[in-house]
């Protein structure tokens, strides 16, 4: 299903499954990757957009600037067909993971 | 300290990410900067940004080093001419031929250099395939090798077997140089015929 082998860095991971809610500006996504990792991931501007130009680079994300009504300036960002499919591919594979040690005694609290 | 000295501040890093990032990015670092320092605070932002500076830096040198065409492939031969002279110094002692390898890898180092130089851009580079080193470089060799051996003390003299074998090398060297050179360079007039 998915066109990407290696699962991804977690800058791009965070960054990915950030964009699954839907088109956004750096500073946004940097608060939502923030959010969603319960303050474990927390970016700078430089990982920021060196994360952003390598998932530009891989085609999986398109920068939408120019295309906003609203007058907004800033760069936006969506994901790509092939983006979006590897988004839901890795989050099937933590999915599939953490049902791998369901059955472990000791890890129901963990696992559910 | 006002908020347009933090800017100023955090602008003059970015001096130290690669021209292309910091030219394609460069204002929305700042934009990003000003936002995390009005929602954090200076002392909060400066702690988060100096940890992604000095995280982001090397990762986009190193990403961009990585991107060069050509950052590699141009200095693989002198690199191995230059292993080669050390190694045969240290097998057959300084001789001439040992001389002659580390002079040749110094020289085509330089052409290396010089042609990376020409290239005005990446993209130029990229057309400047390495067909040119090898050629120039067997070429050198070859020139070197004719002037060593047509040199008036060295007329006439027996040489061991191992400086005879350092010399058949050379040759053999040199020769697949050249021979390398002329066919990368008939494959890139023929690909760009066809384009």
């Amino acid at each position: 299903m998915t066109k990407r082998e290696k699962p991804l860095p977690t800058a791009s991971l965070y960054l990915l499954l950030a964009l699954l809610a839907g088109e956004n500006h750096g500073y946004a996504l940097m608060q939502l990757v923030e959010g969603q990792s319960d303050g474990a991931v927390r970016m700078g501007p430089g990982t920021l957009y060196g994360t952003l130009n390598r998932l530009l680079a891989d085609g999986l994300i398109i920068e939408t600037t120019g295309e906003r009504a609203d007058g907004d300036r800033r760069r936006y960002y969506r994901l790509t067909t092939n983006g979006d499919s590897v988004a839901r591919a890795e989050l099937h594979r933590l999915r599939s993971l953490v049902a791998r040690f369901k059955g472990i005694r000791g890890l129901e609290g963990v696992t559910t | 300290m006002n908020r347009r000295t933090h800017l100023v501040l955090y602008r003059a890093t970015h001096v130290l990410y690669p021209r292309v990032f910091r030219e394609e990015y460069g204002e929305d670092l700042g934009a990003v900067f000003e936002e995390q320092l009005d929602e954090l605070g200076a002392p909060r932002c400066w702690l988060r940004t100096v940890r992604d500076l000095l995280v982001s830096i090397p990762a986009q040198q190193l990403e961009a080093r990585m991107k060069k065409p050509g950052s590699s492939h141009a200095f693989v031969f002198p690199l191995a001419l230059g292993i080669g002279s050390v190694l045969m110094t240290a097998v057959i002692g300084t001789s001439m031929y040992a001389v002659l390898f580390a002079v040749v890898a110094v020289a085509s180092f330089a052409v290396a250099i010089a042609l990376r130089r020409v290239a005005k851009s990446a993209i130029e580079l990229e057309k400047s395939s390495p067909w040119k080193t090898f050629l120039a470089g067997g070429s050198l060799m070859v020139g070197g090798l004719v002037i060593l051996l047509n040199l008036p003390a060295n007329k006439d003299v027996d040489l061991s077997p191992v400086e005879w074998s350092a010399l058949m090398l050379s040759i053999l060297i040199s020769l697949s140089l050249i021979s390398a050179g002329a066919v990368l360079g008939a494959l890139q007039v023929n690909r760009k015929r066809h384009r």
